[in-house]
C-alpha cells in the first residue's frame, strides 16, 4: 500500500519530507558502528570478545538501517516488514551485550546453561515477530505502524534491555575489589559506555513508541537522539583500544576511529542548512582533519615506542638472567679456587712459623728475616682468600650465622686489647671508651661481630699514619640500638669515596699509596654480615686528611 | 550431551529460527499483505461528525476527515497499491469483514470534532 501523501525516496533513503536530523543521527552512527565492528573483527577474528562486539554493532547497524527505511519508504508492506524486525534486533543487542560483558570481565566464554537461558529469553521475540502480537497494521496517512504495535511484545523486548542493564551491572561489580587497577578502569569505562547506551537506547525507544502508540506523541523525532548513545559507547570503546590495547587491536583501530570522527563531523553537512552553519562545519571539519592527522601520528608513534620498549625490556630480562647465571658461576669458581689456595697457604704459614721458632734447628739471622716475610705474606694471602670465600658464601646464600646473646662491650674491649700492640707498632694510640645507658647485650653471631670489629680497627690502623684510634661503644635506649664507633685521625675520605666504599672490590682513592694489601672486599663483607644480623656498617668523614669514623650498629636485645 | 555439540545445535536452532521468522514476515507483509490499514477519508461536517486537521503548520486552513480501518488485501483488491484516486477506498463494501469507519467522538476530549451541532 502506498503512502500517497509522501514523496518517493531516492536511493531508498533520501527523502525531502523527513527531518534533516534523521541523516545526521543515523548515517554517521551506523557507519561508525560498522567501521569499529569491522576493524575489531578483522584485527583479531578468532577472539570471541571481538566477534561478540562485532555482532552487537552489526545488530545495531541493522536496527539503524531499518529505522531509516521506516522513515523514508512509502510502500506500506515494506515498512511493516522491516518494522517487524525491530524486536529481534533489540533482543539481539541486549542479550549479546550480556554475553560480551561476561567474556570481557570473566575472560572466558559463557557457561552452556546460561547460553540456553539467553536463547530461551530470545525465543518469544523470534516466535511472535510475525504475529499480531508484534505488529498488526499500518497507518497510510502517517505512513507508520504506531498504534498497531503490540504493547506486550514491545514491553517484553524492552524488558530484555532492562535485564541486560542489571545483569551487566552485576557482572561489572562482581569481584571488582580483587582485580588490578588497570582492569578496574577498563571495567568502569566499558560499564559507563554500555550501560548508558542500553539505558538511553532501550528506554528512549520504548517511551517514544509507547507514547506514539497512545497517540500522545505526534512527532517521534526525539528517538533520533537515542542513537547518539552508541556514538558515546563507541568513543569509550575507542579509549579502551588506545589506552589499554583491549580487543588486541593496534594502530589500525586508531585510524578507524579517526575516520569515524571525520565522518561524524562531515555528516553535519546533512543537518546544517544556513550558509554560516555550513562555514562553521567546514572549518570544524578542516580543524578536525588536521588534529586527526596529528593524533594518528602520535598514536602510531606511541604504539611503536611501546613495542620497542617491550622488546628492549625482554632483551634486558634475558641479559639479566644470563648475568645472574654468570655471577653464580663466578662465585662457584671463586669458592673452589679459594679452597684450593687455603690448604697450601696453611702449610706455608705453619712451616715458616716452625722454622722461625727453631723447630727444625737454629736459624741464622740472615735466613730468619726472609722467613718472617714469607710468613707475613702468607698471612695476608690467607686473609685475602678468606675475604673471597666470604663473598662467595654471602652471594650463594651459604654464609652461616650462629646467633646468640652476648655482651658487645666485653667482646669489643677484648678485640681492642688484642689489637693494641699492632697499633703501638705503627706508633699509634688505641683507646677504648664507653658511653652507655644500659647493658650492651646483642643477639648476633659473636665470631662475625668480632670479625667486623677486627676489620674496622685494622682498616683504621692501616689508614692512620699517626695519631689516635678511638674505639667508642655507646647506645640509644629509645632506638634500642648499640653502636661501635672506630674513630681515627687518619687520611679521611671524600663523600664520593664513601658512596662506593661498601661495594665489591672498591677501594678508597689513593688507598694504594697508604696500603697496598687490601682486596677491596673487607667492608663489603662487613656490611653484608651486619645486614644479616639486622644491623649496619656506615662511614663518615669530614674529608681528606680529617680522619674517619666507621660505625657498626646492632639492635639491642632488651 | 557434548557441550560443543550442544552449542552448535543451539546456534543452528537460533539461526534457522531467525531465518524462518524473517521469511514468515516477508510472506505475511509483502506476499499476502495480511495486515490492517488505517487512512483518512473525506468527511462533511454539515452532515457527519468529523475530525479536524490542519493543512499547514500555522493551521490557517482546516480540513475534515473520518478514519477507516480495513484489511490491506481487500483495499489492494479494490484500489490497487495507490488509493489516492480510488472511490471505493472511502466506503466499506457490503459484507466486508474487519472494515470500520470511525467518526469523531464528541465525548472524546483528546480530538477536536466538527459536526452538525458544533
Amino acid at each position: 500500500m502506498l503512502c500517497y501523501l509522501y514523496p518517493e525516496p531516492t536511493y531508498l533513503i533520501f527523502s525531502s519530507d523527513v527531518p534533516a536530523l534523521l541523516y545526521y543521527s543515523h548515517i554517521p552512527t551506523a557507519i561508525i558502528a560498522l567501521l569499529i565492528g569491522s576493524f575489531v573483527y578483522i584485527n583479531a577474528p578468532k577472539q570471541l570478545l571481538n566477534r561478540l562486539l562485532c555482532l552487537i554493532l552489526l545488530s545495531f547497524t541493522g536496527w539503524v538501517v531499518i529505522n531509516l527505511f521506516t522513515w523514508t519508504l512509502v510502500q506500506g508492506q515494506w515498512v511493516l516488514f522491516v518494522w517487524s524486525l525491530y524486536g529481534m534486533l533489540q533482543a539481539a543487542i541486549a542479550l549479546l551485550s550480556i554475553y560480551f560483558v561476561y567474556v570481557f570481565t570473566q575472560k572466558k566464554t559463557l557457561p552452556f546453561i546460561q547460553k540456553i537461558a539467553l536463547t530461551a529469553l530470545a525465543t518469544p521475540v523470534i516466535l511472535f515477530a510475525t504475529s499480531d502480537l508484534n505488529l498488526s497494521g499500518f497507518n497510510i496517512t502517517w505512513c507508520d505502524g504506531f498504534g498497531y504495535e503490540g504493547p506486550l511484545y514491545l514491553s517484553y523486548y524492552t524488558a530484555l534491555g532492562g535485564l541486560a542493564f542489571i545483569w551487566i551491572a552485576w557482572l561489572l561489580l562482581k569481584n571488582i575489589t580483587k582485580i588490578s587497577k588497570s582492569e578496574r578502569w577498563q571495567r568502569i569505562i566499558l560499564g559507563v559506555g554500555i550501560e548508558s547506551f542500553l539505558l538511553i537506547f532501550f528506554g528512549g525507544i520504548y517511551i517514544v513508541s509507547y507514547l506514539a502508540d497512545l497517540n500522545i506523541l505526534v512527532s517521534t523525532d526525539i528517538e533520533f537522539y537515542t542513537l547518539f548513545s552508541m556514538t558515546f559507547f563507541m568513543g569509550l570503546i575507542a579509549w579502551l583500544i588506545v589506552k589499554f590495547e583491549s580487543f588486541n587491536v593496534g594502530a589500525s583501530a586508531a585510524t578507524a576511529l579517526i575516520i569515524a570522527l571525520l565522518i561524524l563531523t562531515g555528516s553535519q553537512f546533512t543537518y546544517v542548512e544556513s550558509r554560516s552553519g555550513l562555514g562553521v562545519t567546514a572549518a570544524t571539519l578542516v580543524l578536525t582533519g588536521i588534529l586527526s592527522i596529528l593524533l594518528m601520528r602520535s598514536v602510531r608513534a606511541e604504539i611503536r615506542q611501546r613495542k620497542e620498549l617491550e622488546k628492549v625490556t625482554q632483551a634486558l630480562e634475558q641479559a639479566n638472567v644470563r648475568l645472574k647465571a654468570l655471577d653464580m658461576q663466578k662465585s662457584e669458581f671463586l669458592s673452589i679456587a679459594s679452597h684450593q689456595l687455603r690448604s697450601p697457604l696453611t702449610s706455608i704459614r705453619g712451616y715458616a712459623s716452625m722454622l722461625i721458632e727453631g723447630s727444625f734447628g737454629p736459624v741464622q739471622a740472615k735466613i730468619k728475616e726472609p722467613l718472617e716475610r714469607i710468613e707475613a705474606s702468607a698471612k695476608l694471602m690467607t686473609l685475602a682468600v678468606e675475604d673471597y670465600l666470604n663473598v662467595s658464601r654471602i652471594e650463594s646464600g651459604n654464609m652461616k650465622y650462629d646467633l646468640t646473646d652476648f655482651d658487645l662491650a666485653t667482646e669489643i674491649e677484648r678485640v681492642s686489647d688484642d689489637m693494641r700492640p699492632t697499633a703501638l707498632r705503627q706508633g699509634l694510640v688505641l683507646l677504648y671508651r664507653t658511653k652507655l645507658q644500659g647493658k650492651t647485650i646483642v643477639h648476633a653471631d659473636i665470631g662475625k661481630t668480632v670479625q667486623i670489629a677486627h676489620n674496622l680497627i685494622n682498616n683504621a690502623i692501616k689508614y692512620t699514619p699517626k695519631g689516635t684510634i678511638t674505639i667508642l661503644i655507646h647506645d640509644d635506649i629509645t632506638k634500642k640500638e648499640v653502636y661501635l664507633d672506630v674513630i681515627d685521625t687518619g687520611v679521611g675520605m671524600s663523600q664520593d669515596t664513601i658512596d662506593i666504599l661498601f661495594q665489591k672490590f672498591s677501594r678508597a682513592k689513593d688507598a694504594n699509596k697508604v696500603n697496598t694489601t687490601g682486596t677491596g672486599l673487607g667492608l663489603y663483607v662487613a656490611g653484608k654480615m651486619a645486614e644479616a644480623m639486622k644491623g649496619s656498617v656506615t662511614a663518615h668523614s669530614k674529608g681528606a686528611g680529617k680522619g674517619s669514623c666507621f660505625t657498626l650498629t646492632l639492635p639491642l636485645e632488651m | 550431551m557434548n557441550v560443543r555439540f550442544g552449542e552448535k545445535l543451539l546456534i543452528l536452532f537460533l539461526g534457522s529460527f531467525v531465518i524462518l521468522t524473517v521469511l514468515g514476515s516477508l510472506y505475511r507483509f509483502i506476499i499476502i499483505q495480511d495486515y490492517l490499514v488505517t487512512y483518512e477519508i473525506d468527511c462533511d461536517p454539515e452532515t457527519q461528525y468529523c475530525y479536524t486537521g490542519c493543512e499547514d503548520d500555522e493551521c490557517f486552513e482546516e480540513y475534515f476527515y473520518q478514519e477507516i480501518e480495513r484489511h490491506a488485501s481487500m483495499l489492494l483488491h479494490l484500489c490497487g497499491a495507490d488509493i489516492s484516486d480510488c472511490e471505493d477506498a472511502s466506503t466499506c463494501t457490503a459484507g466486508e469483514l474487519e472494515c470500520t469507519v470511525t467518526t469523531c467522538d464528541l465525548t472524546d476530549t483528546f480530538n477536536e470534532c466538527a459536526g452538525p451541532n458544533k
